[in-house]
């Protein structure tokens, strides 16, 4: 897994694919901090939304890269399309990581915030910043050549999930008071960014709840992606 | 399963957005055999090699695979028709291929000096593939092909833009292969590479194999048994179904009647079987070399 992770990397690298998304990621945070202090949980929660977004165009340019006809030979010699599907998910998320990191230590570090975040605050921003991450992956690759297909709708349909992920409040918000579950079956991106938000005021378990039911999502989106992809084969 | 046996097709098909790119095809592979799919452009040979492969999932029908590689599996090699142009070089290339297959490090390095010797590529140092020419990126796709040593190798239209000198090689490289055991089937319109190595050639047209016939060269004082029958109307798949029966040497539809050349030690098997399935035997021949 971890020689066909390295392939992976390697190709992805010499492919310049991560300049425009990484660019733009680093950019605009470095930009936001310009201004500075900051408060500290609606800034993370700001930075885990612009990583949501970014992780959708990282993957969605990342995961139909390798021709085709590689794609058969790569998975050929790994002896198994489900290792193949999942070394390329296992280096997006090494990506995501890095990226989070940078979201949540960055901003602390260089005295950006208005204060030292603490110790449950950090956990929180981190945790979130992952499982956002997660989440854009897991709704992109439903986007690619072995999710739904890629079609010139691929792109504009995936911004409207992403938009709606993350205004799931307002895109409910026109049902019934009975029909508010609703907005946990779309991806919880929105709930996510209001953890942050309203960690002070939210009581542990609603906040722990909301974070796991969001890696769960991810982790739902991603195994059913791969199951699917595998099955589909080259 | 035959002991000799390592892959069985059997009622394999294969539908795509719809259409039907492969209906019905049964086939055995044997250790060291060699096999050549023949037919025109669009009648699935490349799927057909990408279904022996596991490449590409079956719509009905069953594949069945017996190996010694970890676990019982089949060492497979697949070089497809093409391969793109990389932004590795070769040697890059063919070590990360290499690694994904498990070899280790001073043993992978060591294959691929042998293997790039072996097809004289000649690329600049440092010349990534992108920059190659087709002959040079056919080279390389052979040799990603060959890197773990595979009991069976599939080879999709392989001469495609290789220089003659460059063909000669890969002809007496399949032969040497074919002195090793290896099993190969290579899929190509090319009537010059069958010739001097394949033992069987399949035709495939239209998604369905239209004849499998052993080669001239390989026929060379062969004895064999030919079978004449008769099989009910509707029953072309039964009767295509024992174009893979073991010891089979070729089999063809002659209008309403189906011709089995047939290895003598498996003649009587194979008419007691076709009796059972409900064939009416007309004529049995004995005969050697040239099957008419």
């Amino acid at each position: 897994m971890l020689t066909m992770t390295r392939y992976h990397l390697a190709y992805y690298t010499r492919s310049y694919r991560y300049v425009a998304p990484l660019i733009a990621y680093v950019g605009f945070l470095l930009f936001i901090y310009t201004i500075s202090p900051n408060p500290v949980m609606e800034s993370y929660a700001f930075s885990s939304v612009w990583l949501f977004v970014v992780s959708a165009w990282i993957v969605w340019g990342f995961a139909d890269l390798e021709p085709e006809v590689q794609q058969s030979v790569t998975a050929l010699h790994a002896g198994s399309a489900v290792a193949y599907h999942l070394s390329k998910m296992l280096l997006m998320s090494a990506v995501g990581m890095l990226l989070a990191s940078f979201a949540v230590l960055y901003p602390a570090l260089a005295g950006k915030l208005e204060r030292w975040p603490a110790p449950e605050e950090w956990l929180a921003a981190a945790c979130v910043h992952t499982a956002m991450f997660l989440l854009g992956m897991g709704i992109a690759l439903w986007f690619t050549d072995r999710g739904f297909g890629r079609t010139a709708a691929s792109l504009p349909a995936l911004i409207g999930v992403l938009v709606v992920s993350l205004a799931s409040a307002k895109a409910v918000a026109p049902l019934p008071e009975s029909m508010a579950i609703v907005r946990w079956l779309l991806p919880p991106a929105g709930i996510l960014s209001e953890v942050l938000n309203k960690l002070e005021q939210d009581k542990v378990w609603t906040t722990v709840g909301a974070i796991l039911y969001a890696f769960a999502y991810a982790a739902l989106l991603c195994g059913s992606y791969v199951v699917g992809a595998a099955r589909k084969r080259f | 399963m035959n002991p000799d046996v390592i892959l069985r097709l059997e009622q394999a098909s294969k539908q795509y957005k719809g259409k039907t790119v492969l209906n019905g095809v049964s086939m055995e592979m044997s250790r060291g055999e060699t096999v050549a799919v023949t037919g025109p452009n669009g009648s699935g040979k490349s799927t057909l090699l990408k279904m022996m492969a596991g490449l590409s999932a079956l719509s009905s029908g069953k594949r069945e695979t017996i190996g010694s590689g970890e676990g019982g599996t089949l060492v497979i090699g697949y070089a497809p028709d093409h391969l793109p142009k990389l932004k590795f070089t070769a040697r890059e290339y063919l070590n990360h291929m290499g690694a994904i297959r498990g070899l280790e490090a001073a043993a992978r390095t060591r294959r691929i000096e042998e293997l790039l010797q072996l097809v004289d590529l000649r690329d600049r140092p440092g010349q990534q593939m992108k920059f190659f020419s087709k002959g040079m990126l056919q080279k390389v796709n052979l040799l990603q092909a060959l890197l773990g040593d595979p009991e069976l190798l599939l080879l999709d239209e392989p001469i495609g833009g290789l220089d003659e000198e460059a063909q000669d090689a890969l002809t007496s490289m399949l032969l040497s292969l074919r002195q090793k055991g290896t099993a190969i089937v290579v899929a190509t319109h090319e009537q010059a590479l069958i010739g001097p190595w394949a033992e069987r050639v399949v035709a495939i047209s239209d998604g369905r194999i239209q004849s499998i016939a052993a080669t001239t060269d390989a026929m060379e004082g062969k004895r064999w048994r030919r079978i004449v029958c008769r099989w009910p109307e509707g029953r072309e798949e039964d009767a295509k179904a024992f174009a893979s029966w073991p010891g089979m040497m070729q089999y063809r539809k002659e209008r309403r009647q189906a011709v089995y050349w047939t290895e003598p030690a498996s003649s009587d098997a194979l008419l007691r079987e076709l009796l059972e399935a409900g064939a009416s035997v007309d004529s049995v021949t004995i005969g050697s070399g040239r099957m008419v």
